[in-house]
């Protein structure tokens, strides 16, 4: 055994300090024959659960410890000596974090402008709280900025004295250990000697570390960079902020011999230390909570109950299929321990549904089991569509090192208040320190790190945002070389930073370093006991939440329990309509609704899907009318299969082509069409689902049901592609090995690449696809509550609320404008074919003025506007507001004659003439014209509730054709489109090429623009509200777009535009 | 009777004019930093015919113009612009009043009416002599006149008030940023449809600014002028936003000074005995010359070909970031050297010198040494002497400073042989010996990130068998003896 161990690293969780990944710091720690590696992050356990992971593969042991600032600035590092002092730890960083601070006990280091009560102020830990804490932790007194080098710093050897008293008062001799570091800096020798005379003083041990920030030299330079961002400076002003030289890396037991060759006790205690170290997070120690069940029952029994209660209310008759299919999944849950779980869950929908009255509906591979059905978690029927429970639990699932793996739940809820609200009643159930949320940690990839790495390498700002802007948005992968965008931008070859920037941005993107914490959209994990033992807790930017310091893959591979309260525009707008519907003697429910009903298919064949979930993208709508939807698993196709994965695999075109009857099915290739014909038979062959890709590596390379499952984490894993290049490699050799070509075998390999790039699992499409047939089908057949549902749940979607309105026109919806005497603060439905728009779409009018107007029309309605005016006192801009979109027609003559009279109301200060009510005045001003209106609606409103602008300057425009006339046109023929941007797309999938979509009087109109044509008018493009395209007309199979030849401005200033949706 | 000189987007003019003509017939545009970004405050004419209006981004004004020149504002030139302004209202009458950027009012009561538009056009002819293209308007009140210059091309009178405003657009009146949308949401676009209005309406409903408004409207403001005195101090001075490196646009910026002040000694029935020029370099440094003329001129074009002849001669070692020019003003050649003068009889001529000193050593070779904040040995850079010591800070460091150093400048480079990786003997051109014992090495390196500046050092501290304590560096290159510890 070596030697030496190093018990002061830091990796790159101790954010913008360290510069390597804790797996990279393993790796290193490994080449160099090191047989442990002590994490010590600043405040946090954050990069534990990365190093344990990692520490198998290379042979180390991963000890744990933290660094702890405290309140004078300085930094004390910790070890964890068993599992008490590990909840010690995560309960000291809890309290540091959590614990509310005085005003005038400030970190040393916290700026003036620093407020101490921020929920993400600067954490620091007092003595007392150390001391409260100090139980199975060993103290080292640190390095440069530890309390004892601050101090000699500060006030020389006295105050080193007086640095030492609460150390050794805490922790004793025999817990404590002097530090000692040598990097080759000149000075440091002085501090050494200060520090080996001390410890011969006071009799404590001395210990060699390296205080390593980073694994192997080559990653100072991102040190560097992190020292800028965290001073707000550049290198070239860094100065002495930056290190002094490379030297902060791991070495060999051997290296630290030589450099201590004058102590060599400092070098052996280290191997002793880590001998005394007995805790890794092997040992956690977490388990789920339990649910509480009445006396004399069990959670195995209430959970049979319950289930056969909710089979009965879904299926009326229990099937023998059915009967077997549960029993056999809850014989399976109970074998694994996991009823509380599902009691757990269930009792959190019930909860919704019943007591907040919230729709919830299960997502992911839930889907696959009747028990989640019977439990009404899922909407899906898994019987009705085959489904396989074994992608959802079996018992081959196991996470890291044995820790059990839980079955994944996701809830979706309407997005807003009522997702805040369920997940604040899990706090109300818990505790605050015994469930949190997950983090979600937000790394240096995207545009924004490369963005700050050039500020801080100073580089022109008009070069960096010209790097910004090639960056691929969303989902879509950033398919432009790094030398290419950075060439793109402007910076040449030879420019000087041009290597520092290649370096750094490659490093940066290949590694993903972390940047700091976020919280997961929804994630939390829970804990029957305190949370704040298994992992360190603190504030979430948002009030009333908190987050633990592990991401979600940190908490699956260490056996925590995670649920996914995830917001989903579409179900609030689901919720909304189901409550009008009821409220209106039209009831629905989500799971009763036909999905056999023709009318809604042919409105998925005509694309006809502007609002509805998911399919009314113009990706989606393009590939409606080829897919012609006829039944349930043609939606569950469609809303898999226009995803970048499968559009990046190329699936998409023989899928359709196949579908069509226009090429012969071949399951993958004809060397394993047999035997894959049961798993891709539904999907014509190709690889669609996330469930067939774990199924093609069972039948063709022989995974066992552990193995798929490493499978399958690789597929969702998306931390850096690692993970996923070690089981693709497993596959390929288990392939190859079963005699499979290298053709096969490459094909297999190429969908598992496909996969990781956001594939679907086919639950999770079913779930989706129920979604888009719901929302569809209430576009179909309750058209007045559905968009008054979504209009009341904006922004979502891709659409605007504009082009909704004139979307529900062209159904033969008609949008009523707001009306004091008539509109709630929402959208309201009058009857089956008009709604009333909401007071919430007056831009400037706030939701409490608008309940005083509600609240005095509830009283009386009012009978002029001098009666408005007195019984509502709103602040003067809303009431113009009000008057400006036309909301006192009724009261007044005109829009301008309410303008008029609202300027007159009397101010709050002349009460006393309020009460005179003014005679009949004459309105000196004349009634605005129709295009005023429509100016004034989209001033106030970004929207208009009369005629589509284009239609007031149709009778200039006669050259143009209209949207809906271009389905009429030949294939080949030259068209000239116009109407007002409503979206730019450009996918990083497609090559360069742009998607824009017009809108006019009569719909949308789509066009497609080469690269080069965008290039060569991407201001015009991109800039102008309203657009003239001159091209061919592209009529195919239903589908119909032009290909643009031509683009120029379309002049029609003198009419109001809608605000377009880009995403490029 | 009241006359207004106006400079339409005098921003814009009071770049342009100090930029090559051909500029001004490209679109050219001034942006304004607002709330969400840069926005088009003024265009030019090309800008305009484009299709780019003020508000618009710039990419939006871009897709409009794709060959759109931008510009930013610089307050140095409007400044300066304001001044030519001025002189050009002074070369009228002694009553002028700066009243806004722009546009100044002037007072003709004095003058005879019918010297009054003579002496109008010649002043805008001086103000188009110094390249900024003015309109005048003449009226009995001050924002009769204003409003006149706002729609004369380039001047016109005004005499039958109400014809005259109630076409005039509401901007006219410049109504306050909080009443413009309420009045165009009344559908009021003009200062006649404002003045349709009843008075008291428009006050109860508007308030005092907007009976304010309403009497701007209709043009009825009477007030007296806030006259502002001529200048007796012709200087010129300008901050450039952009570094210059070459003749050519500080020759533009200094024709547009001399065209100036000339104008000024007009004015004031003076002339020029000498020009006293002084650019301020990137380097902190600054040239100045003083040109004194064989005799007192105001012609711009003798003035300005003295300053060119210097400046031909010139090469600074650094940018210029600043220029000063200024005219020292007589009424004859009858001139005595003070009586009293003493120490420098021509300081600007010892600035010259030590010009001439860094053009011979380098810019980087005059000052005093600065310790730079780097890790990097014995970097250091060289400032201007402050004009006083600065005190030493308080506190207390640990560890003290070590042995005081005594570096070789340069460093002597060196032969080291090792034992191991520590040196053993050392040979440089001046001496050889053996090392008893040594310290280090300490390792420093940095500027990583600029291809031809990175460094990496190794250092070591060494005691000679013949005695004395000496510090070697270890370069790339080789060995250097850097210096002798005390």
């Amino acid at each position: 055994m070596s030697d030496y161990v190093e018990l002061h690293a830091a990796s790159a969780f101790s954010f913008l300090r360290g510069a390597s990944l804790p797996e990279q710091l393993a790796e290193a720690a490994g080449q160099l024959g090191l047989p442990a590696l002590a994490l010590l992050d600043r405040d946090g356990v954050y990069g534990a659960p990365r190093l344990y992971a990692s520490a198998n593969e290379h042979k180390i042991r991963p000890l744990v410890g933290a660094e702890i600032t405290l309140a004078d600035g300085s930094v004390l590092p910790l070890l964890v000596q068993n599992r008490t002092g590990y909840q010690n730890l995560c309960r000291l960083i809890s309290t540091a974090k959590l614990k509310e601070r005085p005003t005038e006990l400030r970190p040393d280091n916290l700026a003036p402008s620093e407020d101490p009560h921020a929920r993400k102020r600067r954490c620091f830990a007092s003595w007392e709280e150390i001391a409260a804490h100090a139980t199975g932790l060993i103290a080292l007194t640190g390095d440069e900025e530890g309390p004892l080098c601050r101090a000699w710093q500060r006030g020389g050897a006295d105050a080193v004295a007086t640095a030492l008293v609460p150390l050794k008062t805490i922790f004793g001799p025999d817990r404590l250990h002097v530090e000692i570091q040598r990097h080759r800096v000149r000075g440091e020798e002085t501090v050494v000697e200060m520090l080996v005379a001390l410890a011969a003083r006071e009799r404590l041990p001395l210990l060699a570390t390296g205080g390593a920030l980073y694994a192997e030299q080559s990653h100072r330079i991102v040190a560097d960079v992190f020292a800028c961002l965290r001073n707000h400076t550049t290198l070239d002003a860094g100065g002495r902020l930056l290190s002094a030289n490379e030297n902060r890396h791991l070495y060999s037991a051997a290296h630290m011999q030589t450099l201590f060759r004058d102590h060599p006790a400092a070098v052996a205690n280290t191997a002793r230390l880590a001998g005394e170290l007995e805790f890794t997070l092997k040992n956690l120690g977490y388990r789920f909570p339990d649910f509480p069940v009445p006396s004399g029952e069990s959670m195995e029994t209430v959970l049979h109950d319950r289930v056969y209660e909710g089979a009965r209310k879904r299926y009326r008759t229990l099937m023998p299929a059915v009967c077997q299919q549960i029993g056999k999944e809850l014989a399976l849950i109970n074998r694994l321990g996991f009823p509380g779980y599902f009691l757990i869950v269930w009792d959190i929908c019930r909860w919704c549904r019943e007591e907040k009255q919230t729709l919830v509906q299960g997502r992911g591979s839930a889907a696959n089991s009747i028990v989640c059905y019977a439990l009404e978690i899922t909407a899906v029927d898994p019987i009705e569509h085959k489904l396989l429970f074994e992608r959802f639990l079996s018992e081959g699932r196991q996470g890291v090192d044995g820790h059990p793996s839980w079955p994944d739940i996701d809830l979706d809820l309407p997005s807003g208040d009522r997702r805040e609200a369920t997940i604040q009643e899990i706090y109300q159930r818990y505790g605050q320190r015994g469930a949190a949320m997950v983090a979600n940690v937000i790394t240096y990839r995207g545009r924004s790190a490369s963005r700050e790495v050039g500020k801080v390498l100073g580089l022109a700002d008009d070069v960096l945002d010209r790097f910004s802007a090639l960056y691929a948005n969303g989902d879509f992968p950033q398919t432009l070389g790094l030398t290419e965008q950075l060439k793109a931008s402007g910076l040449s070859d030879a420019h000087p930073r041009m290597p520092a920037m290649l370096a750094l941005c490659g490093h940066l993107r290949q590694h993903a370093l972390p940047r700091h914490l976020g919280q997961h959209s929804g994630g939390m994990v829970l804990c029957p006991g305190r949370l704040d033992e298994i992992v360190p807790v603190e504030n979430a930017s948002m009030p009333g939440r908190t987050v633990v310091q592990w991401d979600k893959d940190d908490c699956e591979d260490l056996g925590l329990v995670k649920i996914d309260f995830l917001g989903l525009g579409m179900m609030a707008v689901l919720q909304d309509c189901r409550a009008l519907c009821h409220a209106r003697g039209r009831p629905f429910e989500l799971y009763e609704v036909p999905l056999d009903d023709a009318a809604t298919y042919k409105m998925m064949q005509d694309a006809d899907t502007i609002g509805v979930f998911q399919i009314e993208s113009r990706a989606q709508m393009a590939t409606l009318p080829k897919i012609m939807p006829a039944k349930f698993y043609d939606v569950v196709i469609e809303v898999a299969i226009v995803r970048p994965g499968p559009i990046v695999g190329q699936l998409t075109s023989p899928l359709l082509r196949r579908r069509a009857g226009k090429e012969k099915i071949v399951c993958l290739d004809p060397e394993v069409h047999d035997a894959l014909l049961g798993t891709l038979e539904r999907t014509y062959g190709v690889v669609l689902f996330q469930e067939q890709m774990l199924s093609v590596a069972m039948k063709l390379a022989g995974f066992s049901g552990s193995e798929a499952e490493e499978l399958r984490r690789a597929l969702g894993f998306h931390r850096n592609d690692e993970r996923l290049k070690r089981v693709t490699e497993k596959l390929r050799t288990a392939m190859l090995a079963r005699g499979h070509s290298e053709r096969v075998t490459q094909k297999v390999a190429d969908s598992v690449a496909t996969f990781a790039l956001y594939g679907f699992p086919e639950s999770h499409a079913f779930s989706f696809g129920l979604l888009a047939y719901v929302s569809t089908w209430l576009k179909v057949h309750r058209l007045a509550e559905f968009y008054a549902g979504l209009l009341n749940n904006q922004p979502m979607g891709f659409y605007s609320p504009a082009t909704l309105v004139q979307d529900g026109r062209r159904h033969g919806l008609r949008t009523k404008p707001i009306c004091v005497q008539r509109s709630d603060w929402d959208c309201t439905v009058e009857d089956d074919h008009t709604i009333r728009l909401g007071l919430r779409y007056l831009t400037g009018l706030r939701e409490a003025h608008a309940r005083l107007l509600l609240a005095a029309r509830a009283q009386r309605p009012f009978d002029s506007l001098n009666d408005f005016l007195r019984r509502v006192p709103l602040p003067a801009a809303e009431r113009r507001a009000l008057a400006a979109v036309g909301a006192f027609a009724g009261l007044t003559s005109h829009r301008r004659a309410a303008l008029w009279q609202v300027e007159a109301a009397w101010s709050a200060d002349e009460s006393l003439l309020q009460s005179v009510d003014a005679g009949p005045e004459t309105i000196p001003l004349p009634a605005m014209s129709f295009v005023e209106r429509v100016q004034a609606d989209f001033a106030g409103l970004n929207l208009t509730t009369g005629p589509h602008p284009m239609q007031l300057v149709r009778d200039r425009l006669r050259d143009l054709w209209r949207a809906t006339d271009l389905a009429l046109g030949r294939d080949g023929e030259r068209v000239v489109i116009g109407g007002s941007v409503i979206c730019r797309q450009r996918p990083g999938t497609a090559k360069g090429v742009v998607f824009i979509s017009l809108e006019d009087e009569t719909g949308v109109a789509n066009a497609i623009v080469r690269a080069e044509l965008f290039e060569r008018l991407r201001m015009v493009i991109n800039e102008a509200p309203a657009l003239r395209i001159t091209g061919r007309l592209q009529n195919q199979m239903g589908v119909v777009h032009v290909q643009a030849e031509n683009i120029a401005r379309l002049e029609i200033d003198e009419v109001p535009l809608q605000a377009s949706h880009d995403f490029h | 009777m009241f006359a207004v000189l106006r400079i339409p987007g005098f921003a814009l003019q009071a770049i342009l004019r100090v930029e090559p003509a051909a500029l001004a017939s490209q679109p050219v545009v001034l942006l304004a930093e607002g709330r969400r970004g840069a926005t088009v405050a003024l265009c030019n004419d090309a800008a305009q015919a484009a299709g780019v209006r003020p508000g618009h981004s710039v990419p939006r004004a871009q897709a409009h113009c794709p060959n759109l020149v931008v510009r930013t504002a610089q307050p140095a030139l409007e400044q300066e612009a304001e001044t030519a302004l001025l002189a050009a209202g002074f070369s009228i009458t002694p009553q002028v009043e700066l009243t806004a950027p722009g546009v100044c009012t002037l007072g003709l009561e004095h003058l005879p009416s019918h010297r009054r538009a003579p002496a109008v056009d010649r002043a805008l002819g001086e103000l188009a002599a110094l390249r900024l293209h003015a309109t005048a308007g003449f009226a009995a009140t001050p924002l009769l006149a204003l409003y006149a210059a706002r729609c004369a091309a380039p001047g016109r009178v005004v005499t039958g008030d109400r014809a005259f405003l109630a076409p005039l657009p509401i901007a006219t009146a410049e109504p306050p940023a909080d009443l413009a949308p309420i009045l165009t949401a009344w559908g009021i676009h003009t200062l006649g449809q404002l003045t349709a209005l009843p008075k008291s309406d428009v006050a109860q409903r508007l308030g005092r600014e907007g009976l304010a408004l309403w009497e701007r409207a209709a043009g009825a403001t009477i007030r007296p002028l806030n006259v502002v005195a001529p200048s007796r101090d012709f200087v010129a001075t300008y901050a450039c936003e952009h570094e210059m490196e070459t003749l050519e646009p500080l020759l533009f910026i200094l024709r547009r000074f001399v065209d100036r002040l000339a104008l000024e000694l007009r004015n004031a029935h003076q002339a020029a005995l000498a020009v006293e020029l002084e650019l301020n370099l990137a380097d902190d440094t600054r040239h100045t010359r003083s040109i004194r003329l064989p005799e007192p001129v105001t012609n711009p074009e003798l003035l300005f070909r003295a300053l060119q002849t210097h400046l031909e001669t010139v090469r600074t070692a650094a940018p210029i970031v600043g220029v000063q020019l200024r005219l020292e003003p007589g009424r004859s050649q009858v001139r005595q050297q003070g009586l009293f003068d003493g120490g420098l009889r021509d300081p600007h001529g010892f600035a010259d010198t030590l010009a001439r000193v860094m053009a011979l050593v380098g810019s980087d070779r005059v000052g005093r040494p600065m310790s730079l904040n780097t890790h990097r040995p014995d970097a250091f850079t060289l400032e201007a002497p402050p004009p006083a010591l600065a005190p030493l800070p308080d506190g207390f460091t640990h560890p003290p400073r070590g042995l005081a150093l005594r570096r070789f400048r340069p460093p002597a480079p060196a032969k080291v042989e090792l034992d191991g990786r520590t040196p053993a003997y050392v040979w440089t051109a001046e001496g050889e010996g053996a090392v008893v014992a040594t310290a280090g090495p300490w390792h420093s390196s940095g500027e990583w990130w600029e291809a031809y500046r990175h460094w990496q050092h190794e250092e070591w501290d060494v005691e000679f068998a013949a005695g004395g304590f000496y510090r070697l560096r270890r370069e790339p290159t080789g060995w250097l003896l850097e210096g002798e510890y005390d």
